[in-house]
C-alpha cells in the first residue's frame, strides 16, 4: 500500500454563510495522477486552496505530508502549484526566466537576490517542460500553451513532490492541451503526485488514475471508466453525459438541454 | 542661463526634485502594475488632514502627515485585506474623512493660514533645509526597502496568490508596500502638492510601461522620465513664472502622451491574439 500523501476527513468549508465544501473525504496516494472535476461553483478551487494551505477547513481535518498544510513551513516547497491561466496579468513586464525564478524566491529568503543554484534549478525546470529556448522572451509574447508551460516550470523549480494544477488548459486548443497532458504523464512517471482540476473531462479521463467528481460533496470517486458511468454525473451537470469508449480512450459527450 | 542655481532655494528645490523624481518613479512602477493608483490618490488626500494638524499643533506638517498617511494606508490595507470590503470602497471612505478632519483642524486654527495653499498645490521653491533633510532621509529609507525586498515586491505585484503559496510573507510585504507609498506621498507633497501628487506617482511609470516589456528597464525608464520631467518642469516654471508643481505635472503628462504615440507595442492587439 502506498503512502497517503493527501488526506481529507469530513472537511467542510464555509465562506461566511455560504457552503463551499460539504463533508469531503478524500485520500490521494504518493505517485497518483488524480483529477477533480465538477461544474462551476462546485468548490474545486476551494479544495485546491485547502491542499496548498491558502485556506483552513471550517470543520474536519486535512493533512498533507501528515501535517496541516498551513503549518508546512519549509516543506511548502514540496508542493508545486500552477494557477489558473487567467489569474495573472499577461502584459506584466517580465521574461520567462524571471517568472520561473519566482518559484525559488521563498527558498532564497528575504534580502537576497537569486544565486547560481537558483538559476540552474530554473533552467532545469524549463528544459523539463521544453521552454529553455524561450528564457529571455517576455511573457506577453508567448502563446497560451507556452505560458502554461512557464507556470509549470515555475512550479517545478523547487523540485516538488506534489504538483497541483488549477484548470491549466482553459482557453488552450486541443492539440496543445493533449501535449500538456503528455508532459504531465512524463512527470508522473518520474514519481510525481499530480492533482489537477479540469473542465476537460474527456481529456483527463484518458490520462488520470482516479477522478473525483465534486459538487460541494464528493459525488463520485474512482477510476475514470467507473466514475463516468455514474448516473449521478448527469444529476451533477444537469445534462446528459455520455461516456464513449474510443480507441480504448474514454471520451465524454455532453448534450445540452 | 543656469545662474539661478546660485540661489540656495533653487539648489534645495533641485535636490529635492531629483530625489522625489526617483522615489515616485520607483514606487509608481508597483502602483501602476498592481493597479492601485486609487490607493496612492487616497493616501495623498489623507495627508491634507495630517498637514492641517501639523499647522494646528505648530510642528512641521510633514511629521504629522507621515503619521496620517501611514495610518490611512494601513487602514485601507486592513479593511480591504481578505476582501472584508472592496479596496476602492476603503479608499473612498478614508479619502473624504481625512480631508474632512483637515477642514475641521483648519477651523480650529485662529485666522487663515496661507501656507496650507503651498501644500495643496506644491511650493518646491519654499523647501526649507529641514524639509530637505526629511526628504533625503525618507527617500533613503524608501529606496533601501525597495532594493533589499525587490524580488518580493515584484512577486506580490505580479502574482500575490502564487507568492503566498510558495511561502512569501505576502501580507507583511503588502503592508510594507502601502507604507512605502504613504512615505512617498509625504515626500512629494511639498513639491507638487496634495492634489497633484498622484501624477508624479503614476505618470512616469505609465510612460515607461509603454516602452518596455522588462521590469528592471521599466523601472529605469520610469526614473529617467520622472527625474527629467521634474527638472524640466522646475526650470520652465521659473522662466515662465508659473506654478512649479503644476508645470512639472504638465511636462510629465506631455512626455506620457509622446510615449503613447511612439510606443512600439500595440498592447491591446497583442492581448487579443495571445488570449486566443
Amino acid at each position: 500500500m502506498k503512502n497517503k500523501i493527501i488526506e481529507l476527513k469530513g472537511v467542510y468549508v464555509y465562506y461566511q454563510d455560504l457552503l463551499a465544501l460539504e463533508n469531503v473525504n478524500l485520500e490521494i496516494s504518493e505517485g497518483e495522477f488524480h483529477s477533480i472535476i465538477g461544474p462551476n461553483g462546485a468548490g474545486k478551487t476551494t479544495l485546491l486552496k485547502l491542499i496548498i494551505g491558502l485556506i483552513k477547513p471550517t470543520k474536519g481535518t486535512i493533512k498533507v505530508f501528515g501535517k496541516n498544510p498551513w503549518k508546512l513551513g519549509k516543506e511548502r516547497k514540496k508542493i508545486g502549484y500552477v494557477p489558473q491561466i487567467m489569474s495573472v496579468d499577461i502584459n506584466f513586464p517580465v521574461n520567462v526566466m524571471e517568472v520561473v525564478l519566482m518559484g525559488r524566491y521563498a527558498q532564497i529568503g528575504l534580502f537576497k537576490p537569486p544565486g547560481k543554484i537558483d538559476k540552474e534549478l530554473a533552467l532545469k525546470a524549463m528544459e523539463k517542460v521544453g521552454i529553455a529556448d524561450l528564457y529571455s522572451r517576455s511573457l506577453s509574447k508567448l502563446s497560451g500553451g507556452q505560458r502554461q508551460r512557464v507556470f509549470l516550470a515555475r512550479a517545478l523549480s523547487n523540485e516538488p513532490e506534489i504538483l497541483i494544477l488549477d484548470e491549466p488548459t482553459t482557453g488552450v486548443d486541443t492539440a496543445t492541451t493533449e501535449s500538456f497532458y503528455e508532459l504531465l504523464q512524463d512527470l508522473r512517471k518520474d514519481g510525481m503526485t499530480i492533482v489537477i482540476v479540469s473542465h476537460d473531462i474527456g481529456v483527463v479521463a484518458a490520462y488520470v488514475d482516479r477522478i473525483a467528481c465534486l459538487n460541494k460533496k464528493l459525488v463520485a470517486h474512482g477510476r475514470p471508466e467507473e466514475v463516468l458511468k455514474e448516473p449521478k454525473l448527469e444529476e451533477m451537470y444537469g445534462c446528459e453525459a455520455i461516456l464513449l469508449l474510443h480507441h480504448n480512450i474514454p471520451h465524454i459527450a455532453v448534450k445540452e438541454h | 542661463m543656469f545662474d539661478i542655481l546660485h540661489y540656495s532655494f533653487m539648489q534645495r528645490a533641485l535636490i529635492s526634485g531629483i530625489i522625489i523624481g526617483i522615489v515616485c518613479s520607483v514606487i509608481g512602477v508597483y502602483i501602476v502594475l498592481k493597479g492601485i493608483s486609487f490607493i496612492g490618490a487616497g493616501i495623498a488626500h489623507a495627508s491634507f488632514g495630517g498637514v492641517a494638524l501639523g499647522f494646528l499643533l505648530g510642528i512641521n506638517p510633514l511629521f504629522t502627515a507621515i503619521v496620517f498617511c501611514l495610518f490611512t494606508g494601513w487602514g485601507i490595507g486592513f479593511l480591504s485585506h481578505k476582501n472584508r470590503i472592496k479596496e476602492d470602497t476603503a479608499v473612498g471612505i478614508f479619502f473624504a474623512s481625512t480631508m474632512a478632519l483637515g477642514i475641521l483642524f483648519i477651523g480650529l486654527m485662529k485666522g487663515y493660514n496661507v501656507d496650507l495653499f503651498g501644500y495643496l498645490f506644491g511650493s518646491i521653491l519654499a523647501v526649507t533645509e529641514e524639509d530637505l533633510i526629511i526628504t533625503i532621509s525618507l527617500g533613503f529609507i524608501i529606496l533601501t526597502f525597495d532594493v533589499v525586498l525587490f524580488k518580493e515586491l515584484m512577486f506580490i505585484t505580479f502574482d500575490r496568490e502564487m507568492a503566498e503559496v510558495t511561502g512569501i510573507p505576502t501580507t507583511k510585504i503588502y503592508f510594507l508596500l502601502i507604507s512605502l507609498i504613504a512615505l512617498t506621498v509625504v515626500l512629494s507633497i511639498k513639491v507638487v502638492g496634495i492634489i497633484l501628487v498622484s501624477a508624479l506617482l503614476i505618470t512616469p511609470a505609465a510612460t515607461a510601461y509603454q516602452l518596455t516589456e522588462e521590469f528592471k528597464r521599466m523601472m529605469f525608464f520610469s526614473i529617467l522620465f520622472g527625474v527629467s520631467g521634474t527638472i524640466a518642469g522646475l526650470f520652465l516654471s521659473y522662466w515662465l513664472n508659473t506654478a512649479s508643481g503644476a508645470t512639472i505635472v504638465v511636462v510629465i503628462t506631455i512626455i506620457f502622451f509622446i510615449s503613447l504615440l511612439l510606443s512600439p507595442k500595440r498592447r491591446k492587439k497583442t492581448k487579443k491574439i495571445s488570449a486566443g
